[in-house]
């Protein structure tokens, strides 16, 4: 199957920029043959929105825009991260959703069943944890949608008080009850030079431990205090990368889950080594300023327009 | 630093820097700077300030009766700076960026309302040491950033002959423990365990303790690390419980 990646950076609550940026993309994949094209976590709205979820005027507006994106998806499937509605009538207001579009609608909404709540993240502040594990069938491959933090039911240690399983329940483990022929992860993750190899090596190990290649789309840009470094990837089933998206700036890809195993396409070879750390160092901080600083513009400006 | 990632990521012409020496700023640093922002091609402007510290002074002369100089007036040199810097922004709309690194906001080694300003703190998730790495990197081809501006030993310059190392321990050591401490979560007895100087030890945990009250009142810090200064780092302003 054909599926395009689509790294791209959001601003939030500027649903009109995002909605056109996701079409756009809709569109060009389509063109170019792609079945299916995946965007990162919470696209519809940026990320993370914080206390602009409790608003009703905003998630209207992430829905109606998920609408509006739903028509453009004809003779192509999308998967949009954006905020749903809790069907239950217990639990926090929303779900952290990936909206798969398919026939010009919404077929069907697929949830993040792990929240963060350490360091910078207050997801279960926001969102009710998913319980529903269905599969996605698409052109006769059967796929599982998952939410950045759903990867990381296993957990990086880094002090003797630190705790390996935060969570109880293991979604990529209960998807892979029923044999998915690959795992799609929306992503936003966010950027720190002492924990970037780990992230990767996190992702490779959940495609080894459970024999499905993985599809990482992250996203790119600076929010608030943070940065998204992208570096979205393919990843095999045996855990080799097969194709790796650029790092801190918006990429755009198509693979193909029949073909690209003998393809291995790298974006960027990258070393460990002193000079690079210092390099991609520089680089970071040199982007983040950059976003940081157009955001903040940004922001003054839309709070000078509303004055 | 600060200014050296802002023209990359901006460019010169949307970048306006403002010198502003004291009686206690050293001929070098002076030249270092503007050396720096030549090399650079921004604009700069350069106000002294000595007229207006001691207006500060003078104005506070009879209610400070009978006290001598001490943090006071050293920390009103900074705010005089702040204030000014405030101005520009208010001005011509400028953003002012915060020059704080992490070891400098770990231990409260910078003055509220004064250089703490700013509406963006780029270098607060990066310790001193690493900012000596990265100038070094930033001159691996060209002298951009005046190397003795590299090499001098740190100094905040509010008084005659100040330098960092009177207040702090030697940024070498006081990375590490840092790192360890905020980054590693380590207690004290962890880091004393490793071969760290027990008292440098307490004295820096109780430095970063006891000035979560001034990281509360800092601009939003670009977080490059695992364990950023800032919402990902929630500490109680009041406590009696020293880790």
């Amino acid at each position: 199957m054909k599926i395009a990646l689509a790294q791209l950076n959001f601003h939030i609550g500027n649903f009109e920029a995002n909605k056109d940026q996701i079409i756009r993309n809709i569109l060009k994949a389509k063109e170019q043959g792609a079945e299916l094209v995946v965007f990162s976590e919470l696209a519809v709205c940026g990320y993370y929105p914080n206390d602009l979820l409790e608003r009703r005027e905003f998630i209207d507006q992430c829905i109606d825009t998920v609408n509006q994106i739903a028509v453009h998806c004809k003779g192509i499937a999308a998967l949009v991260g954006a905020p749903s509605i809790n069907p239950s009538p217990n639990g926090k207001m929303l779900l952290n959703s990936a909206y798969f579009l398919k026939d010009g609608k919404v077929e069907s909404i697929h949830s993040k069943t792990l929240l963060p709540t350490y360091d910078i993240f207050d997801e279960y502040r926001h969102f009710e944890p998913n319980h529903l594990f269905n599969l996605i069938e698409l052109n006769g491959l059967k796929l599982a949608v998952t939410i950045c933090e759903d990867l990381w039911f296993n957990q990086p240690v880094f002090s003797a008080f630190g705790r390996e399983n935060l969570y109880s329940v293991c979604p990529v483990a209960e998807y892979c009850r029923q044999n998915p022929d690959l795992i799609i992860n929306l992503s936003a993750s966010p950027f720190s030079y002492n924990q970037a190899k780990l992230r990767k090596e996190i992702l490779l190990d959940n495609a080894r431990n459970y024999k499905v290649p993985i599809i990482y789309v992250n996203q790119v840009g600076a929010q608030t205090e943070l940065i998204f470094d992208g570096g979205s990837l393919f990843v095999d089933r045996n855990g080799d990368v097969i194709r790796e998206m650029a790092y801190f700036s918006p990429d755009y890809t198509i693979i193909d889950t029949t073909q690209d195993k003998v393809e291995k396409i790298f974006s960027r070879i990258r070393r460990r080594s002193l000079k690079f750390m210092m390099h991609s160092y520089l680089e970071l901080a040199i982007t983040f300023v950059k976003q940081g600083l157009k955001r903040l513009r940004w922001d003054f400006q839309a709070v000078l327009i509303q004055r | 630093m600060t200014l050296v990632l802002a023209t990359e990521a901006l460019g010169a012409s949307n970048i306006h820097v403002l010198l502003m020496p004291s009686k206690y700023s050293s001929g070098h640093s002076v030249d270092d700077a503007v050396e720096l922002a030549e090399n650079l091609g921004v604009k700069y402007d350069l106000v002294k300030i000595h007229e207006i510290v001691d207006a500060f002074d003078s104005t506070l002369a009879g209610v400070f009766k009978g006290r001598v100089p001490d943090l006071t007036e050293e920390n009103i040199q900074a705010r005089v700076r702040g204030t000014l810097l405030m101005g520009l922004s208010n001005k011509f709309g400028h953003i002012l960026l915060n020059t704080s690194n992490k070891s400098e906001s770990a231990v409260g080694y910078g003055t509220l309302y004064g250089d703490m300003n700013g509406g963006l703190s780029v270098l607060g998730d990066v310790y001193k040491t690493d900012v000596f790495e990265m100038a070094r990197f930033i001159n691996r081809e060209k002298e951009i950033i005046p190397v003795n501006s590299i090499t001098k030993p740190p100094s905040a310059e509010l008084r005659p002959d100040q330098k960092d190392s009177d207040s702090l321990p030697d940024y070498e050591v006081l990375d590490k423990i840092l790192f360890d401490y905020i980054e590693l979560a380590k207690s004290p007895a962890e880091i004393v365990a490793m071969g760290f100087d027990e008292a440098t030890v307490h004295r820096t945990v109780l430095m970063v303790n006891r000035n979560e009250y001034k990281r509360f009142q800092t601009p939003p810090i670009l977080r490059v690390s695992s364990k950023a200064f800032g919402f990902g780092r929630k500490m109680p302003l009041v406590a009696k419980y020293v880790l």
